[in-house]
């Protein structure tokens, strides 16, 4: 037989078995829409966490105290064996690195801050001018904080519009507890997750700063730094070396973390990709229980038509023209839902992107789409579905095929 | 060679091996059939005519002894020529008509003509024309259980003419009809000797009124013939 008459003979075949069709149809729908809608998720996250740790800066480098909450946070605990501190000599050592192009310590602190009659708390954080190098930062008004300056802050730019009922503008007097500052510079929005840290926080200089630090007066809590992007890694590794010679400690009393925005992309990118791997391990199940739906709904159909499979066969069908023209019929099951289960994919995980939006900025928008669709997922569902199809029909097909037409004749 | 015999049947037995028993549903049967004949086989339930049919229709092979259609030995052939000489040399009607219940009436007569690659607008002529010549261009696109039973018959014989078959091989064609419809039929069968060749199997002594020929079975053997 002709493989278009065979089609169009499988067509007919599954489309008198309508209800049938679609119940094992649905089967499939089931497990690829879930794939889709796992991976896109999965892809968009990863691509939101990313942007957000190339606002960190892709060229930067962190050194964190050894036992810190911030080395604990961020993973960098892992490599200072021993706790310890940070100070203005450590700052001197990195700046004599070379490669090394900003360097801003920064302390940091929660306070309440008062603007015309209305209280907030946010962090405060003590840094120096070359942390708007170092953060790629830009200033919406006024400036950044200079050498020298003393009472004055600069505030993120969503505090500063959002924070209080009255937007603050550079100019404007804001308090720290019962000290007053005022405010020399709003800088533009970091965006990200919500309201990210950088957005809402004040920023005073080191000194102004001190009083309210979380930590020691001299300690510092992290050191950021912007180091040639040529040479990341390695001006890193420098910075280690140095800082251990000076601090007196080798690999296993190393006292201090150091992180680069590769190591936490990299990071993530392994939790990520374990959370997918496991996500898809369940979408995978979902679908293998798809094929065996297909596998039955096949075999059953084998049997039901075992005397059809006889007419055919007497008016000289050939074998594997009765396989093929099974075969099509469980390839279409699957092609069809491959394809309904991929726009069924598309369409949740594209409400999903619009709640995560609407949820992460708290309708303020400005968050990139939580949820991404590759191309190669559109052809992968596709065809992956249609060759699950044609792999569960195989048996039932051979079957059908291996009747022996006096005995399918035979059968009531 | 015999231009007249378009089926030589020689010796032919068939065992069933059933395990512990072995059942001679076939013990050496030898005969000719005359082409542009009515040849009825007659027997009792059990007498072997069904396992005679399903050999003279090649949908079952021989333990042994040899069938020739026109002239050429095709008792050795395998499953993939037997299909072959199904779909172009034999044509069957069966007693419950076996239609393809998918199919309306043109389709199913269209069936062996795309099985043997014949494209599509020839084959819906040639559908068309056999559905005229039995009686049913009318109900051409009708379902096979919008259609009496005498009807599905009728679709069954031009579906069986499809192919210009050597042989139409009838089952009880007339076993599940009435009276008036059983004579149509036969009527029918009688009118295709000018085309082909017709054997009636069955156990209705009255359709061998017809016959031109007549081969009794009884225990799988012949045991009459004229």
């Amino acid at each position: 037989m002709k493989l278009k008459d065979l089609f169009k003979f499988a067509v007919k075949n599954l489309t008198t078995r309508g209800l049938r069709s679609w119940l094992t149809v649905i089967g499939i729908i089931i497990g690829v829409a879930a794939i889709v809608t796992i991976v896109s998720i999965g892809q968009g996250m990863q691509g939101v966490i990313t942007e957000q740790l190339g606002g960190l800066g892709a060229n930067d480098v962190y050194i964190m105290p050894g036992g810190g909450m911030g080395a604990q946070m961020m993973g960098g605990d892992a490599f200072a064996k021993k706790s310890g501190t940070l100070d203005d000599r450590d700052i001197k050592i990195i700046r004599s690195v070379e490669g090394v192009l900003a360097v801003a310590p920064d302390i940091v602190g929660m306070q309440n801050v008062y603007y015309s009659n209305e209280m907030k708390n946010t962090y405060i954080w003590g840094t120096n001018p070359e942390w708007l190098i170092v953060r790629a930062g830009s200033m919406e008004s006024g400036r950044f904080l200079m050498n020298g300056d003393k009472g004055v802050a600069v505030l993120g730019n969503k505090i500063a519009k959002e924070g209080f009922d009255k937007e603050i503008y550079s100019g404007s007097q804001i308090r720290i507890e019962n000290k007053s500052y005022r405010v020399i510079g709003i800088l533009n929005e970091f965006g990200g997750f919500g309201n990210s840290a950088e957005d809402g926080s004040v920023y005073l200089t080191i000194e102004d700063a001190k009083e309210y630090s979380m930590f020691d007066e001299d300690n510092y809590y992290t050191i950021e730094i912007d180091v040639d992007p040529e040479r990341i890694e390695e001006t890193a590794e420098k910075i280690k070396q140095q800082l251990m010679i000076s601090r007196h400690v080798d690999e296993n009393t190393i006292d201090f973390g150091i992180i680069t925005a590769k190591m936490i992309t990299s990071t993530v990118d392994n939790i990520m990709g374990t959370i997918n791997f496991f996500l898809l391990g369940i979408a995978a199940i979902s679908l293998i229980v798809g094929a065996v739906g297909i596998a039955n709904t096949m075999f059953t159909s084998v049997t039901e038509r075992t005397r059809q499979i006889g007419i055919l066969k007497a008016i000289g069908m050939k074998n594997h023209d009765v396989m093929i023209m099974f075969v099509i019929e469980s390839g279409l099951i699957g092609l069809i839902g491959g394809i309904m289960g991929m726009l069924i994919g598309f369409i949740i995980s594209g409400i999903i992107g619009e709640i995560s939006i609407y949820a992460l900025s708290g309708g303020a928008g400005g968050v990139a789409p939580i949820v991404s669709i590759p191309v190669w997922l559109v052809f992968f569902s596709i065809t992956f579905s249609m060759v699950i199809g044609i792999i569960s029909g195989l048996i039932p097909a051979k079957n059908a095929s291996k009747l022996q037409p006096v005995e399918a004749l035979r059968y009531e | 060679m015999n231009k007249k015999i378009v089926l030589s049947v020689i010796d032919l037995k068939k065992i069933y091996d059933l395990g512990e028993v072995k059942v001679n549903a076939l013990n050496g049967v030898t005969f000719d059939i005359l082409r542009n004949k009515i040849t009825t086989i007659i027997g009792p339930s059990g007498s072997g005519k069904s396992t005679l049919l399903h050999l003279l229709g090649f949908l079952d092979k021989p333990t042994s002894g040899k069938i020739f259609l026109d002239d050429k030995d095709v008792s050795k052939l395998n499953e993939e020529k037997l299909a072959d000489l199904r779909n172009k040399k034999i044509g069957f009607i069966f007693q419950f008509f076996n239609l393809y219940p998918m199919f309306n009436a043109v389709e199913n007569v269209e069936l062996p003509l795309s099985i043997s690659h014949v494209d599509e607008k020839e084959r819906r002529k040639k559908a068309l024309e056999l559905l005229k010549l039995v009686g049913l261009e009318e109900r051409a696109y009708h379902f096979p259980k919008q259609l009496s039973g005498g009807e599905q018959q009728r679709v069954a014989i031009a579906r069986a003419l499809a192919n210009n078959p050597s042989i139409i091989m009838a089952d009880e064609p007339t076993g599940n009809l009435d009276t008036q419809t059983s004579h149509e039929i036969m009527e029918l069968l009688v009118k295709l000797k000018e085309h082909t060749t017709v054997i009636i199997i069955t156990h209705d002594l009255g359709l061998t009124k017809h016959s031109d020929k007549i081969i009794k079975i009884v225990d799988g053997k012949i045991s009459e013939m004229k």
